[in-house]
């Protein structure tokens, strides 16, 4: 930008204009991307900051305060049952810490990501490779999705209770499993159809069952959309509210359910520990996605495996 | 080590006649090359006896064993695919070491060790086994390829176009490998492809397939001096082979033919069960083939001259050089060194042996010999 044409003889288009403008000034770019970013994550920050005010600071009529005055993780500590105090929700309304939900959250979410990806991967594989089903089963598999799960918990309530499925680890397991199945299998039936025919066939030549084939051979290929694939069912099975809400009690209800708990009643909204809890519940997909970061990068490029 | 026979081997995908009857006999440590344009049922022929695709109907054996009924893992062959089905989450190592990994019972650690340095000697890679397989060249990949299927010592040994995507001159490399591979190995080898030049270059006995029937089974030498029919003979030779329209004609005692509509000199071809009796009344033509690589180009009006014709192209590729003719309602092509004073516009006398000249009949499009 040393020397400018002139005015005359140059006709930018608005694009060209724009970018030309922008390019003139960075601190435009930086601007814009500050504003963007705090605009998102602005939630996230009031959310951490939250979690650390004491009690006063939460909602105090007629004052905002952008930032802990007197930072405490008493928050965690009375979510966890670590300490009992008096401005302990335990102590007036429930019995029972974060700790039981948290723990049941994992247990049904894990076990609720497993069965699906267990399952889809296989239906995947077979629909992929051998056209199980015909041309119409993916469809009828993805129908399963097209109805909000709210539309049959009802009858579904009815008929757990009747298998006495109701307030179960493998009642809610299964049905994380089933509801997000069909995401299982469209996205492991694409992969898997990137990956050559001729790859199971070489193992099996020399010398691989079908299924040592498939294992040894095949499941590798798309091991980064298979870990695509199980961060985002996780997450599903993990924000999971109302299927934990209508199946359980509070034995087997988890961590979004109690979430909703902290609210209301005697002790009115308990934002300090709704914050705490929120941040808890960040981890484990944080954890699990940093975990699988470097094959995330590769099964995000949906279908981009190399040959 | 193993023979290989396959009788009446049929496969049918719907109405689609993949495979149409074929017979064929690969002996013991014999190389086998099945030629054919794609879709000519090669690769189905070679997937049904690896045991990948079933048969409709025949039967293939192994040493006078029906296998039709045994699973690809239990037929003890060894497969190379075309685009190499290397496992890339694996180092070569992993890769060459995979098939003896899968035994049962497992060999020990340092038997699979000891295999896959020698093998890795072979085919070339010592100096790459730890590295990943997505780091390799492509030349490299399909050596990995060879390696691969070559550790578990089959008896017969599958090869599905390997070369097809490697850079020429490294094909030209690897053809000449795989057949000292092959001596060295001793096992029957089945080798894919439609490159006539890498078939007639390997194979001891090549299968010219088309349309899913076998058109000539037979050693490159009978390939291209005795094509059975028209499509052997087209397919067969590095330049594009001449066909003549031709009308034959008695002679005193003897047949002779001449180059429809050139005014061409008589080519003695009594030798040959020419059915003339029935033909040369009504004058129907039979089509003449003759190699570029045996007409001759001599003055325009030497007495050899069968017809006459002008140069339209001169084609160099070194070694030799292709001439391209035309006659009066034909164009054919010839060989020539590239020291002769030839240029485009040259007339011409074109010349060849009666000896050198393949005669098909046009409805049957079988050889008259």
């Amino acid at each position: 930008m040393t020397t400018m044409p002139q005015e005359e003889r140059v006709r930018f288009t608005a694009d060209a204009s724009t970018s030309r403008w922008v390019v003139a000034r960075p601190w435009v770019k930086v601007v814009a991307v500050v504003m963007i970013a705090s605009f998102f994550a602005f939630p996230l920050y009031w959310v951490v900051s939250m979690s650390f005010k004491p009690r006063p600071e939460w909602n105090p009529p007629g004052k905002v305060y952008w930032a802990p005055q007197s930072p405490t993780i008493d928050n965690y500590t009375n979510l966890l049952g670590l300490k009992s105090t008096e401005d302990s929700v335990f102590a007036t309304q429930r019995s029972a810490s974060a700790l039981t939900p948290f723990k049941n959250s994992i247990i049904l979410s894990v076990g609720g990501t497993l069965l699906a990806l267990f399952a889809g991967i296989v239906t995947a594989y077979g629909i992929a490779r051998f056209r199980a089903g015909g041309g119409l089963l993916p469809f009828q598999i993805l129908q399963l999705r097209m109805f909000p799960p709210v539309a049959i918990i009802i009858p579904l309530l009815f008929f757990y209770v009747a298998i006495k499925l109701y307030d179960t680890y493998w009642g809610v397991i299964i049905l994380y499993g089933a509801i997000t199945f069909p995401f299982v299998v469209w996205l492991m039936r694409s992969f898997f159809q990137d990956v050559p025919r001729e790859i199971s066939e070489a193992a099996i030549v020399d010398g691989c069952t079908q299924w040592g084939a498939f294992f040894k051979a095949v499941l590798p290929q798309v091991k980064g959309g298979l870990a695509a694939t199980g961060l985002f069912v996780f997450i599903l099975n993990w924000s999971d509210f109302l299927i934990a809400k209508v199946m359980t009690t509070d034995v087997h209800s988890t961590a979004p359910v109690y979430l909703q708990s902290l609210q209301g009643g005697a002790s009115g909204n308990e934002y300090g520990l709704q914050a705490a809890l929120a941040c808890l519940l960040i981890l484990p997909p944080a954890i699990f996605g940093l975990a699988i970061q470097r094959y995330l990068v590769r099964g995000l490029t949906f279908g981009a495996i190399k040959r | 080590m193993a023979e290989i026979r396959l009788e009446k081997l049929t496969k049918h995908f719907d109405e689609v006649r993949a495979v149409d009857g074929l017979d064929l006999v690969a002996e013991h440590g014999s190389f086998i090359a099945l030629l054919g344009p794609s879709g000519c049922g090669k690769t189905t022929t070679m997937n049904m006896i690896a045991g990948l695709e079933r048969p409709t109907a025949g039967e293939i054996y192994f040493d006078d064993f029906p296998v039709s009924g045994l699973g690809p893992e239990k037929r003890s062959v060894g497969f190379v695919f075309q685009n190499y089905a290397i496992f890339t989450h694996m180092t070569v190592y992993e890769n060459l070491a995979f098939g003896l990994r899968m035994r049962k019972p497992r060999p020990p650690k340092d038997e699979i060790d000891r295999e896959v340095r020698a093998v890795a000697r072979t085919v070339g890679l010592s100096e790459q086994l730890e590295r990943r397989v997505t780091r390799l060249s492509v030349n490299d990949l399909q050596k990995a390829a060879l390696g691969r299927s070559m550790i578990v010592r089959p008896a017969i040994f599958l090869l599905d176009e390997p070369f097809s995507n490697l850079d020429a001159s490294f094909r030209a490399y690897m053809r000449a490998e795989l057949k000292r591979i092959q001596h060295e190995i001793g096992q029957t080898m089945v080798y894919v492809t439609h490159d006539q030049v890498e078939a007639m270059g390997m194979a001891d006995r090549i299968a010219v397939m088309d349309r899913g029937q076998l058109q000539q089974y037979g050693t490159p030498d009978e390939l291209y001096n005795r094509p059975e029919n028209r499509f052997v003979a087209n397919f067969i030779g590095s330049v594009l082979n001449n066909f003549l329209p031709v009308v034959p004609e008695a002679s005193g005692a003897g047949v002779v033919v001449r180059v429809t509509g050139t005014g061409s000199k008589p080519i003695d071809v009594s030798d040959r069960k020419v059915p003339l009796a029935e033909r040369a009344g009504a004058g129907l033509p039979l089509t003449l083939m003759v190699r570029p690589e045996k007409v001759r180009l001599v003055g325009p009006d030497a007495d050899e001259a069968l017809v006459r014709g002008s140069i339209t192209a001169i084609e160099p590729l070194g070694a030799t050089d292709v001439i391209h003719l035309r006659l009066d309602g034909a164009d054919i092509r010839s060989v020539a060194r590239p020291d002769a004073p030839l240029r485009v516009g040259d007339n011409v006398g074109i010349a060849f042996e009666a000896a050198d000249v393949h005669l098909f009949d046009d409805e049957t499009e079988h050889a008259i010999r």
